[in-house]
């Protein structure tokens, strides 16, 4: 985690659609892996920019 | 309830592309859409008056001061709606953004202090949304979702949303929720990120829950029981036969 000033970005294309009630549901099923994780995202692209500064 | 109307207004609220931060309000509009607004958040059964208002602001905006409901408010809330008076039938307009000035939770203002994400924020905290919504497309532009602090820290959220079906605003949580983001931009400044995500909530740690003379209801399983309740209701495909059957 940097420990600075600075922008965080993230962008997500997910063409098949991302259903909000989905994470919601799985983060209330308490013991989600990763792979459940993953296997929402399927088919989308994310992309994580760090910018220090500010 | 009344909370998480709240919050449904911030997340409708577009302000980026809906591209009407000119347009001008009427005192009639301005009256009217209240009117819908105060049923969505206010106390529905007591006629409690939760602020001032509303006005016609200089620049055309609508406008409520001192906005208050149980012990969460605002000093100003700021509002557009292009189609007012669908807003006024509780339907959606076409667009609509919605600012949240010095916003305060619990029992003093954002300034005065207060724990969790309020640390960072020192001096004042303001939120906002806005949107644009296409009928026919059943599609909808989140212009920005944002949280800001006067210690220069913003947290912002863009989506695109497909497949959002036509409805009231009352309904207009679970119908986004159901909806698909097909894209999604989070930004996050801040002047100490570190601070900044620690300062965000958190679960209680078990050992905490245990001294607690009268916890208060976990969280995961509240969120369980809400959501098998909700399950009936929810479109086919929504939540697969496993995660149904965990439920």
């Amino acid at each position: 985690m940097p420990d600075a000033a600075g922008r965080l970005d993230l962008h997500v294309d997910a063409p098949n659609g991302l259903v909000p009630a989905s994470f919601i549901l799985l983060g209330a099923l308490g013991d989600a892996t990763p792979q459940d994780v993953f296997r929402l995202l399927s088919g989308s692209k994310a992309t994580i920019r760090w910018t220090p500064g500010g | 309830m009344r909370a998480i109307c709240l919050v449904t207004l911030l997340l409708v609220a577009a302000r980026a592309v809906a591209d009407i931060g000119t347009a001008k309000m009427t005192g009639d509009e301005c009256r009217s859409t209240w009117g819908t607004i105060a049923t969505l958040i206010g106390p529905q059964d007591t006629g409690k008056k939760i602020g001032d208002g509303p006005f016609v602001a200089d620049d055309g905006a609508c406008e409520m001061r001192d906005l208050g409901v149980d012990k969460a408010g605002a000093r100003r809330l700021r509002w557009r709606a292009e189609g007012a008076q669908a807003v006024t039938q509780g339907q959606m307009p076409v667009a609509a953004e919605f600012d949240l000035l010095d916003i305060y939770l619990g029992d003093g203002p954002a300034k005065a202090g207060g724990g969790g994400w309020f640390k960072v924020a020192k001096t004042r905290v303001d939120g906002g949304a806005s949107f644009r919504w296409d009928a026919a497309s059943q599609t909808m532009e989140i212009g920005q979702f944002y949280l800001t602090t006067g210690a220069g820290n913003r947290i912002a959220l863009r989506a695109d949303v497909a497949g959002l079906r036509e409805g009231d605003l009352e309904t207009l949580g679970p119908r986004l929720l159901t909806a698909k983001v097909t894209a999604l931009d989070i930004s996050l400044d801040s002047t100490d990120l570190a601070a900044f995500v620690a300062a965000l909530p958190k679960r209680n740690p078990p050992d905490a829950k245990a001294t607690t003379a009268h916890p208060p209801p976990d969280p995961v399983t509240s969120a369980q029981t809400l959501l098998a309740a909700a399950l009936p209701d929810l479109p086919p495909g929504v939540v697969d036969a496993e995660s149904a059957a965990a439920l």
